[in-house]
């Protein structure tokens, strides 16, 4: 007779005896499901056991030695498994029923939910926490504390594990404040050595360390625990991964699972099955590549319509370059459309027609950020006929871009009239020009020269963004897309942006964006973004204008897909912490986008 | 023949070898090629990890039957695995029962040894059909108490499932 034992909260073992014909039959029934084949055992996961354990009850199973505690954990998960069937059968709106037992008054709830939140937080409720697929700034992360709250007090949980990149992590720690009365506010701790706490928040890369993930399964299976995977496409490999198969792994020791993102399927149906496994251990493939009226019983989602957002009102200025910086400007790009007439293969080398691209974006800004660049342009070194270095030396000693000066303009402007304002800037060269053009409007910034927190530092990514909402003489927050772009909350502060450049990465720049025009503002609101993009002095356009105009199209469709109560594709960033530079430029669709961008070069060189 | 007692019904086997071993036992004459057990194995395998057990069950079955009627390998890969009842008749000299079978039935049940609660997928229909068609030839077979010529009733399954694919779009 074979044995079958528990050896973690969230794996039972089958012992085999080789001679056993039974081993064969369980292999070729059961070893796709199973976390880990040898010869002498088979790992089955105690989430999903529903995937595996029929075939004991076969007469070819025969009978098993079955360890008490594993009969006791499986019965514990398989009343869930069994409840989240049923859930799943039922169509969206009969999930979406307010649970009559749930006066969120009573539970210290003391945000208002709109319509859209309250419809899917009863889903997620009903979904034991579930997939959570809104659109960036519709209050992913109040809604998965009410359902949390929800599911508290019905005792199905006791904590909370929050995985989340380390740019959400203000939000998981500011937001309780603004959700629950002081008395219900659940205590949080962020990145503890030890966790500790009513919910702990940690960051993606800990699951990656073996000992911070032995750790983290531990306090999940020590009490009932709600873990939330937060912008769960960053674990969207899933088990082909170290994070995605540590997240599984953490996942199978809850109690109850959620995960948050508005970009389920970056890429293909793969991602998506990785993500709903995260929140329906064993089923993803499956809810993934079912019919369709099953997978939208699996996930709510609150378009971009849903939102209610009042209007942005978006500008776009044209500002001209002087005359010192259009004859660095024209050196450069007769330098690129010389390199890509030279050279046909260099328009599609996505690496090196990149690096041209970026330093072209920056110097449509600020010709002295490229001083001393290499590749292709050998800018400043370059010392031939085009004569860049001289012409750069020869750039007045306070030489200050134009569109830098109209920055300091509308900086000036908003702070007359006690408003402050976020210019982003792509590239940290500008961002340190910017602080200085800007001193006395008390910059704060953020780029990637700062770390998220860290107390023996001058100042940190926290401190900063504590100084821009707190501290009324500091008028302006100067951030790159790439490290502020996802889960900071600024709207509170601010519903004025102007963004100095821009690259061709929609994402980045929607995301953007959604900082400061998200769910939370009153309907009468004034929001408005303006875009600077530089112009030739004769008035003819720069890169700026190419990057506006792909920016516009994929914008557009990007749009169309955040308005699809369906799962569209979507490029928005995933990887900002690891971002390359070429990330940062192209976003989706970069072969498209250069090929637009030398286009532009060669027929402005005719 | 008459069917076994459910009990005896065996879990469809998925993987290349074990089904091949379970053709052998049965001395069926059918000799699936290597590629199309391992797409049958692939479509199995789909099925029950989506946790679509009785499908995956009726699937197994009904493709090594389809096979064993003489369907083309890539018409019995392609087999929906919801075809079920194929309760329409193919013809006027079609007579075979309506419908030739149940739709798979899951039905709960009780780990041995445990009080966990499951369900026994096994698709005892699917597995007679199959038996039927891939025993050892002969002029005559047996299929629910009834005696058929074979060629006919090879003919008659073979329309129904075909039937049954455009149905439902496999």
């Amino acid at each position: 007779m074979g044995e079958v034992l528990l050896i973690d909260p969230a794996t039972v073992r089958v012992l085999l005896d080789g001679a056993d014909q039974r081993a064969a039959a369980l292999r070729d029934a059961l070893e796709h499901v199973a976390d880990m084949s040898t010869a002498g055992h088979v790992d089955l996961p105690v989430a999903g056991a529903d995937r595996w354990l029929w075939w004991f009850s076969t007469p070819q199973a025969g009978r098993w030695e079955w360890q008490p505690a594993a009969v006791a954990r499986l019965a514990t998960a398989s009343a869930g498994t069994a409840d989240l069937d049923a859930i799943l059968a039922l169509k969206p709106a009969a999930q979406a029923v307010w649970p009559d037992d749930i006066d969120l008054e009573a539970l210290g709830v003391v945000r208002e939910l709109t319509g859209p939140q309250r419809r899917d937080v009863a889903r997620m409720t009903a979904l034991g926490g579930g997939a959570n697929f809104s659109v960036p700034g519709a209050g992913k992360t109040t809604m998965a504390y009410v359902c949390y709250a929800i599911l508290r007090a019905r005792g199905k949980v006791r904590r909370m594990l929050v995985v989340a990149p380390l740019s959400a992590h203000e939000a998981w720690t500011l937001e309780p404040a603004d959700i629950f009365t002081p008395g219900s506010r659940p205590a949080v701790a962020v990145r503890p050595r030890i966790p500790h706490g009513d919910v702990v928040v940690v960051n993606y890369e800990r699951l990656e360390s073996r000992g911070h993930a032995e750790r983290l399964r531990a306090w999940c299976a020590a009490a009932p625990t709600l873990v939330v995977f937060d912008e769960a496409h960053r674990a969207k490999a899933g088990r082909s991964g170290v994070r995605g198969a540590a997240a599984l792994e953490l996942s199978r020791t809850a109690a109850r699972r959620a995960v948050l993102t508005g970009t389920p399927r970056p890429n293909d149906a793969r991602d998506l099955a990785n993500v709903l496994d995260l929140t329906y251990p064993g089923r993803g493939a499956g809810l993934a590549a079912g019919p369709a009226r099953q997978l939208t019983s699996a996930y709510c989602r609150i378009t971009k319509a849903e939102l209610g957002l009042p209007e942005l009102v978006v500008r776009t200025e044209q500002v001209p370059m002087s005359a010192a910086h259009d004859r660095v400007y024209d050196a450069m790009i007769d330098r690129a459309a010389r390199a890509a007439l030279a050279d046909p293969t260099l328009v599609s080398d996505l690496a090196r027609a990149g690096s041209i691209a970026l330093l072209l974006i920056q110097a449509a800004t600020d010709p002295t950020a490229v001083v001393g660049a290499g590749g292709p342009l050998r800018m400043a070194r370059d010392s031939d006929h085009l004569g860049l270095a001289e012409l750069l030396a020869d750039l007045p000693a306070n030489f200050v871009p134009t569109k830098l000066v109209r920055v300091a303009q509308l900086v000036n402007s908003y702070a007359q009239q006690g408003t402050k304002v976020v210019v982003w800037a792509c590239f940290r060269h500008h961002v340190t020009q910017l602080r200085r053009l800007l001193e006395p409007y008390g910059p704060a910034f953020v780029d990637g020269s700062l770390a998220p927190t860290r107390a023996s530092a001058d100042t940190d990514r926290t401190r900063e963004l504590a100084r821009f909402r707190a501290d009324p003489d500091c008028q302006v927050l100067i951030a790159t897309p790439h490290t502020l772009g996802e889960g900071v909350s600024l709207h509170h502060t601010t519903t004025h942006q102007i963004h100095l450049d821009r690259t061709f990465n929609a994402g980045l720049f929607l995301q953007s964006l959604d900082r400061t025009h998200r769910l939370g503002l009153p309907a009468d609101a004034h929001c408005s973004a303006t875009f600077l993009v530089a112009e030739r002095a004769d008035g003819q356009a720069t890169v700026d204008s190419v990057v506006a105009a792909r920016l516009e199209a994929k914008v557009a469709a990007m749009g169309r897909a955040l308005d699809d109560p369906g799962l569209a594709r979507l490029a928005l960033p995933s990887e900002d912490d690891r971002l390359r530079p070429t990330d940062v430029l192209l976003g989706a669709g970069g072969a498209d986008d250069l090929a637009a961008l030398f286009s532009h070069l060669l027929q402005a060189r005719h | 023949m008459s069917g076994p007692a459910p009990a005896q019904v065996p879990v469809c086997p998925a993987g290349a070898e074990a089904t091949a071993n379970l053709l052998a036992t049965w001395g069926a004459a059918t000799r699936p090629s290597t590629g199309w057990l391992a797409a049958r194995e692939e479509r199995v395998r789909q099925l029950r990890t989506a946790g679509r057990l009785a499908e995956a069950e009726r699937y197994g079955w009904l493709s090594l039957a389809a096979l064993g009627c003489g369907m083309t390998p890539r018409d019995a890969i392609a087999l929906g695995p919801a075809a079920a009842s194929m309760d329409a008749a193919a013809g006027p000299a079609d007579v075979l029962p309506r419908p030739l079978m149940e739709p798979p039935a899951v039905v709960a049940a009780v780990v041995p040894g445990t009080t966990l609660e499951t369900f026994d997928v096994r698709d005892d229909p699917g597995w007679e059909l199959a038996r039927a068609v891939l025993a050892p030839p002969g002029p005559v077979l047996s299929y629910r108490s009834r005696d058929y010529v074979t060629s006919v009733f090879a003919a008659g399954v073979r329309v129904r499932l075909a039937t049954a694919m455009e149905v439902t779009g496999g």
